[in-house]
């Protein structure tokens, strides 16, 4: 989220609070001053209406401007960061893969970088150690 | 759109992702638009025909500018999923702001 957006949200929500205080205030008026039936019929001011429409249009726009291309940063750091120019990920697997290809990073690596079980070439010098101690008896 | 059967395989852990953006959006709107009802006093059907008139152009606006009027590529079913699948879920969340509102404002 960028410092535009979450500018734009308090904004909107200062907005609303305000709008929201006046409308509080104008409705203690109405009724303490017995004004039901001179003002009921004419609604809310339209200032505070109007406050109240630009307050959700802006916060509207605060929430999508939230959103930001995504980019991605390969593993090899030589490579450039990979811009994908949208906001959403591609569902297609074969498309959703490509980010992945294009950072270098490899979706079946858990499967293929598994770690050794069996380190082969200590346990064959551990057999060569030990022939050679028994030999040489 | 090639043929062969590899082209109709999704990666679910992007349509997961692309759901909770969605969610987010609708979310937050909801409840916002549920306090702005309660602002402004409105009542019954109004409250109602605010949240649809709201609700829709969110979800209009979401299609277009962040699928960038390409749902499809990163929905399964779009106009199921931006438009109809939350519907009742926004409505709890905005009912519930549009009363709080509405009760502590008047």
């Amino acid at each position: 989220m960028g410092s535009l957006s979450k500018g734009l949200i308090v904004v909107s929500l200062l907005q609303l609070f305000h709008a929201g205080f006046s409308s509080s205030e104008f409705q203690q008026l109405l009724k303490t001053q017995q004004l039901h039936k001179y003002l009921n019929e004419a609604g809310l001011p339209l200032d505070i209406k109007l406050e109240v429409f630009m307050g959700l249009i802006i916060f509207v726009i605060g929430i999508f401007l939230s959103f930001e291309k995504l980019q991605f940063q390969p593993i090899e750091l030589t490579r450039p960061t990979v811009i994908t120019g949208e906001y959403l990920s591609d569902i297609r697997y074969r498309k959703a893969t490509n980010v992945e290809n294009l950072t270098g990073s490899n979706l079946e690596g858990q499967i293929i970088y598994t770690s050794n079980l069996t380190d082969v070439h200590q346990k064959r010098k551990e057999c060569r150690d030990w022939m050679n101690e028994n030999t040489a008896k | 759109m090639s043929s062969d059967g590899y082209s109709d395989i999704n990666f679910s852990g992007n349509i997961i992702k692309n759901k909770k953006s969605l969610l987010y959006v609708q979310d937050s709107t909801s409840l916002v638009f549920g306090l702005g009802a309660g602002i402004i006093q409105l009542e019954s059907l109004n409250g109602f025909g605010f949240f649809l008139i709201c609700y829709f152009s969110v979800s209009f606006l979401y299609s277009t500018w962040i699928c960038q009027s390409n749902p499809s590529k990163y929905y399964l079913n779009p106009l199921y999923e931006i438009y109809f699948e939350s519907l009742f879920r926004e409505l709890t969340g905005y009912v519930m702001a549009w009363t709080f509102s509405y009760a502590i404002v008047g």
